[in-house]
């Protein structure tokens, strides 16, 4: 599974300039690197234990270019790795159960670096990924404040993600709009597995590492156990309420500046002391859709699945007057050619020890345009 | 319910209550009447009847002196003397300290109780970008006592000296007292940031924190299961050990000792 070439000898380290700081790659590759039949071509992301590049393929294949995602593991200690390993096995678990739906990324090819000459690379895992143009966070920025027009479909297509991963028994568990991802034909798919959890009866469980304005106010509250944090598939829909209130009015829902102070506001909504704001022009059936994902408690929103909010949704979208200029629901495509599940299948646990990746702490969208910092 | 401060009081009086506060809430503290109800109730003389009033305002704490001619002291029993002084019928002071002790003007003892902000906020100490922000689910001042206490137990497990058991008490404070800000350390309070970490900062599940509490008794319990998850989350790791003093090279060899 190990297919790596030394190519790019002597080219520079790609280095991301956010205009504050220059940010350290968590992995740095250079470009032209080789691995397999990829070669990279551009940095388009890092967070704290993973780098996403773009490439493309050396041959004729498809597809013909892609994001991959390298899993710092060269300069840490075993004791780190523990959870790095814990977050690839759950991120790898997900694409081997559930990422054959046209509205999750799918993971085409692993790799594992086998480079002595660089041992900032060596050892690292590598996640062949659908290639994306940019996330949703990118998409809200862009809109500068402003309703998204196209947000019924992308909430929609969000939905019928959720669904699919709902039904094979897993919680997402950091969904949030840097990881839902925008194709080249416009349609959204869910990316970043790394703290995704199994269900096993009404809840898994999920390591106490992150949260940001996405998580649902039980999280605050719940307490920690030998396996971390209980998850349910109720805190998707709490984030999928957020990123639905975001699409469709331009905002946060919660004000504050900073994130422990929106956090603190959801609190204080939930609590009743605070009610939801919705911009007065905002529809009934949002109003009410987004009242439905942002119930206070978990036992509130569990009586709304991603299954009846995607029937409610596609209520809309297929009704004439509410669809976009531009059709921009794609067919599902054909999953010929996916080598990954051999791939996974030749992965042994033994390997997979030595394997780690930081996935949840990934910021960050699959950028199309080469170097473009995110 | 989001709760972003905890009042603790009755310490003096051997019967220890915690009231939670969500942001918004509010409590009063006093000497109490009819007429003055208060939360917490301190019975000195010297304290007024409606001494003051501490309301949870995000994840710091504001505090109304609500006395005509006494000045509170809030103090951070984790810094070196730091403090702030309230004057009398000073309304809504915001205090900035993750765990403080407010001592009033008394007639004989101390009359003083402890509040704690446990959600205050750090950043990652990665900066990732310009994602979304995205915080720790469990954070710590890495400069606290409490912080050295939890490296302290977790040290021998990090360094790989998984025969050793977990420290006890007296052997943390025997770790920590080289350090200038330890130098005063006792059993007492590494128990009390012991119990600080496991239910406030890291909220273990009680039945975790129960559960074993067999012959080593409870304190063991709590700080066993403390351990392990602070090292199966990664939450304190080997570079959190330069914090620890330099360890004493123990005499076992006396030749290498260089006499």
């Amino acid at each position: 599974m190990t297919h790596v070439q030394a190519g790019g000898r002597g080219l520079a380290i790609f280095t991301q300039n956010d205009g504050l700081t220059e940010l350290a790659w968590a992995v740095p590759v250079p470009i032209g690197y080789r691995i397999g039949d990829w070669e990279v071509t551009a940095g388009i992301a890092t967070g704290n234990w993973a780098s996403v590049y773009a490439a493309r393929r050396r041959t004729r294949g498809v597809p013909a270019e892609a994001a991959l995602k390298f899993a710092a593991t060269g300069t840490l200690t075993r004791r780190q790795i523990g959870p790095l390993r814990d977050m690839i096995q759950r991120e790898l678990a997900v694409h081997h159960d559930a990422d054959h739906s046209s509205r999750l990324i799918r993971c085409h090819e692993i790799h594992e670096v086998d480079d002595a000459a660089r041992p900032e690379l060596d050892g690292s895992v590598v996640l062949v990924l659908d290639r994306a143009e940019r996330s949703l966070a990118d998409l809200i920025a862009d809109q500068g404040g402003a309703p998204i027009p196209e947000a019924a479909t992308v909430i929609e297509q969000i939905c019928e993600g959720l669904d699919h991963l709902h039904r094979k028994g897993w919680v997402h568990g950091d969904l949030k709009p840097a990881n839902v991802l925008v194709m080249a034909d416009g349609s959204v798919r869910l990316a970043d597995f790394g703290l995704a959890a199994k269900i096993e009866g009404t809840h898994g469980f999920m390591p106490p590492l992150v949260s940001s304005d996405y998580v649902p106010p039980e999280r605050w509250t719940e307490r920690l156990g030998a396996r971390g944090l209980p998850v349910r598939t109720s805190a998707d829909i709490w984030a999928l309420g957020v990123i639905a209130y975001e699409l469709v009015t331009g905002r946060y829902p919660f004000p504050g500046a900073g994130v422990r102070t929106r956090a603190i506001a959801a609190a204080q909504y939930t609590a009743g002391s605070e009610p939801i704001q919705f911009p007065t022009e905002l529809t009934p059936f949002w109003r009410s859709f987004l009242t439905d994902c942002l119930a206070s408690t978990h036992a509130e929103r569990a009586r709304h699945d991603a299954a009846s909010l995607l029937e409610r949704v596609s209520a809309i979208t297929s009704a004439p007057s509410a669809r976009p200029p531009s059709p921009r629901l794609p067919a599902a495509r054909s999953r010929a050619g996916r080598g990954w599940r051999r791939s996974a299948q030749s992965i042994t646990p033994t390997s997979l020890s030595l394997a780690a990746a930081g996935v949840c702490g990934l910021p960050h969208a699959y950028h199309a345009e080469p170097g473009r910092p995110s | 319910m989001i709760e972003t401060v905890l009042v603790q009081y009755g310490e003096f009086a051997g019967r220890t209550q915690v009231l939670p506060l969500a942001p918004g809430g509010s409590l009063r503290f006093g000497r109490g009447a009819p007429g003055s109800p208060v939360e917490v109730a301190l019975t000195d003389p010297a304290v007024p009847r409606l001494a003051g009033e501490i309301r949870a305002t995000n994840d710091y704490w504001i505090l109304s002196n609500y006395s005509r001619d006494k000045t509170y002291v809030v103090e951070n029993p984790e810094g070196g003397g730091e403090h702030i002084k309230v004057a009398p019928r000073r309304l809504a002071a915001p205090i900035p300290f993750e765990i403080s002790r407010v001592v009033l003007p008394s007639s004989g003892a101390l009359v003083a109780f402890s509040v704690f902000a446990p959600m205050q906020t750090y950043a990652d100490e990665t900066p990732a970008g310009r994602g979304e922000q995205t915080l720790a689910a469990f954070t710590f001042d890495e400069s606290a006592k409490y912080f050295l206490v939890l490296v302290a137990l977790c040290e021998p497990r990090l360094r790989d000296e998984s025969w050793m058991a977990i420290p006890t008490v007296e052997r943390v404070v025997e770790r920590l007292r080289p350090l200038a800000d330890c130098a005063d350390l006792t059993p007492t309070a590494v128990a009390f940031h012991i119990d600080y970490l496991a239910r406030t900062k890291l909220r273990i599940r009680p039945e975790i924190l129960h559960g074993r509490s067999g012959r080593s008794g409870r304190l063991a319990g709590k700080t066993a299961a403390l351990v392990s998850l602070a090292l199966r989350f990664n939450l304190i790791r080997e570079d959190h050990l330069g914090l620890l003093p330099g360890r004493q090279r123990r005499p076992r060899n006396t030749q290498a000792s260089g006499a």
